[in-house]
């Protein structure tokens, strides 16, 4: 795994990707801490941070297109599949260098609240929350783009979908405020999100057993809390597109309070999208 | 020992590998032989656990690949076809990923990247970047990764494939030396490169296992006849007509062995006797506004066999490799 971590670290570094995408990061954060610290007058840095989040949703996409789609377009995964390491080594040791890449510029950001401080009174606590959920949701963005990565071999579908999807989720309040409330719209939503999930479990691993089994063990409970109280199901469309609505989170940090659930959020994000990778890696393999 | 057990490869409908079974004892070079898309790579892929089988196990020393893969790939290497390689790393770079991915102690990587490096003589592109080295230094950087960690037994998926004749001839001479201290498992759709090469031969034909057995045996079974292979631009028909108007022609059929390119006509000519009508097939052909890309004239009996088994209906050969005789008595 270490192997994996150092050369898809050193592969990142020493192409344009890994120093493109840092010096994009510093130089969004650098404009938006000029606009929104300096120009304003304003010492508070975790209102900067929702808008820096804004720059990961083309680039975090840029960074991991080519993480799994080019080993597939140039054959070296055949490589990789003859060394003697498991699917989740290889995965691990590539999410890890995408992580490292990720956590450089969110490390330099963690001088700008001490800069900051120098010209007026800087929360400390709150402004280093902030960075460190950047941090969580640009992990789960790159676990989501890992994945994406993984079910092409083409590097610009990878960054199209990446691109789309991240876009997606920062765009999913608004979409949550369409969505009807009535608890039948809900169920009916709820109903296609289990099937979406058997189908995109059966795609990754070809056993219709394991795909059938996903979306009935999400239906059965999801039906008994219909039919038992519908109420329950009262605009839970909405709450639960809201649950993802990773941008807000770091958006809403400035104005409210850190809440456990945010992390936990972002980490159940990073464990979804990992283990999907690895099937896609290993449904690959049983191609 | 390399034991294979009713092995399938199926993709959705279409069966690349039908139910093949064998056994193969270690200290040789074996050749698998077969045309383009016979099945030798994806057999190779299974063997190697880079790819999953449908049906059936390999079992290599002991281990099958299936339940103990990292157990099993430690004492395999692999050389696939074409090589894969980090175009933006030096040739020692990735040498020193393959070593650490396989598990080697940095000295232990150290000094056996060393010995693979001299071995395979990349002494002097060692510290050149992939992207800039030639096919043949490729191919025996593949061959320096896939000897690291010292494996008992090296895959080679068609290792002289895309290189020059004179740059080919080194390479099986490479193969001949590994061979001398390891099992070596090749593919090739080029008869004549297995009977230079191996000591025992498998042939596929469309995914099926039709011969298996050691080039002595198979030799004294086979009938002396001579053969030329044909590549002919032009049209088809026109070069049929032609070819079947040459009384020194017994019988022909599509060569199964190269690859079918738009406007490309191969075939494979049986020859009633020892007569060479060479000459005079290149000019009826030119004559009848064909050309010809490249004739050859070869009595080599693995040839012959290999003609004669890939024919449709052919019988298959009997398969008495030294273990399956072992096995049934």
């Amino acid at each position: 795994m270490f192997a994996i971590y150092k050369r898809e670290l050193k592969s990142y570094m020493l192409s344009l990707y890994g120093p493109l995408f840092i010096g994009l990061m510093l130089l969004v954060s650098g404009i938006f801490t000029f606009v929104y610290n300096y120009r304003s007058l304003s010492s508070g840095f975790e209102y900067t941070v929702g808008y820096i989040a804004m720059g990961m949703i083309v680039l975090i996409p840029l960074l991991c297109m080519r993480s799994i789609a080019q080993e597939k377009k140039t054959g070296t995964i055949r490589l990789l599949y003859a060394l003697p390491l498991k699917s989740i080594q290889i995965i691990l040791g590539k999410y890890l260098a995408l992580l490292t890449v990720v956590a450089i510029p969110i490390g330099v950001m963690a001088f700008y609240p001490l800069i900051l401080s120098t010209h007026g009174s800087v929360y400390f606590p709150k402004a280093y929350v902030s960075l460190l959920m950047l941090f969580c949701l640009g992990a789960a963005l790159t676990a989501l783009c890992m994945f994406l990565s993984s079910v092409t071999d083409s590097m610009v579908v990878a960054s199209v979908l990446g691109i789309g999807s991240c876009l997606l989720l920062y765009l999913i309040n608004f979409i949550s405020v369409i969505f009807p409330t009535a608890p039948a719209a809900s169920f009916v939503a709820v109903i296609l999100l289990c099937l979406l999930l058997g189908l995109i479990l059966f795609t990754q691993t070809k056993n219709w057993l394991i795909g059938l089994g996903g979306t009935v063990l999400c239906l059965i409970p999801a039906v008994i809390v219909f039919i038992m109280n519908s109420s329950l199901y009262e605009a839970l469309f909405s709450k639960l597109l809201n649950k993802l609505a990773f941008f807000s989170m770091i958006n809403n940090l400035a104005y409210g309070s850190f809440k456990l659930s945010m992390p936990i959020v972002f980490i159940s994000t990073v464990i979804f999208f990992f283990a999907l990778t690895v099937l896609s890696l290993e449904k690959k393999r049983n191609e | 020992m390399i034991e294979v057990k009713n092995l399938t490869k199926r993709y959705g409908n279409h069966v690349a590998i039908n139910d093949i079974s064998f056994k193969l004892a270690n200290g040789k070079i074996y050749g698998i032989l077969g045309s383009y898309h016979s099945g030798k790579t994806t057999l190779l892929n299974m063997m190697t656990g880079c790819s999953s089988p449908s049906e059936g196990n390999v079992n290599i020393n002991g281990f099958d690949i299936s339940k103990d893969p990292i157990r099993t790939k430690k004492i395999i290497g692999f050389l696939p076809d074409p090589v894969p390689l980090y175009p933006e790393m030096t040739a020692f770079e990735f040498l020193s990923f393959v070593a650490r991915a396989k598990g080697l102690a940095v000295d232990q990587a150290y000094r056996q990247i060393a010995e693979v490096i001299e071995f395979v003589q990349l002494d002097d592109s060692r510290n050149k970047m992939i992207m800039n080295l030639p096919l043949q230094i490729k191919k025996r950087l593949g061959i320096a990764q896939a000897l690291l960690g010292n494996p008992e037994i090296v895959f080679m998926d068609e290792p002289t494939s895309g290189l020059a004749p004179e740059d080919a001839g080194e390479m099986r001479d490479l193969i001949r030396k590994i061979g001398e201290f390891k099992t070596v498992i090749l593919t090739s759709p080029d008869p004549s490169e297995i009977a230079g090469l191996c000591e025992q031969v498998l042939i596929l034909n469309e995914g099926s296992l039709i011969a298996n057995d050691t080039l002595d045996h198979l030799k004294s079974q086979t009938v002396p006849k001579f053969i030329i292979t044909l590549s002919v631009k032009g049209d088809k028909e026109t070069a049929i007509s032609i070819l079947d108007q040459i009384d020194e022609i017994q019988a022909f059929s599509d060569d199964p062995s190269k690859p079918a390119r738009r406007g490309d006509c191969h075939f494979r000519l049986e020859l009633k006797d020892e007569s060479d009508p060479r000459e005079k097939i290149v000019s009826n052909l030119i004559a009848g506004g064909c050309s010809v890309v490249s004739i050859s004239l070869s009595d080599s009996f693995l040839d012959v066999l290999f003609w004669e088994l890939t024919q449709p209906n052919a019988e298959p050969a009997a398969q008495g490799g030294p273990e399956q005789e072992e096995t049934e008595e």
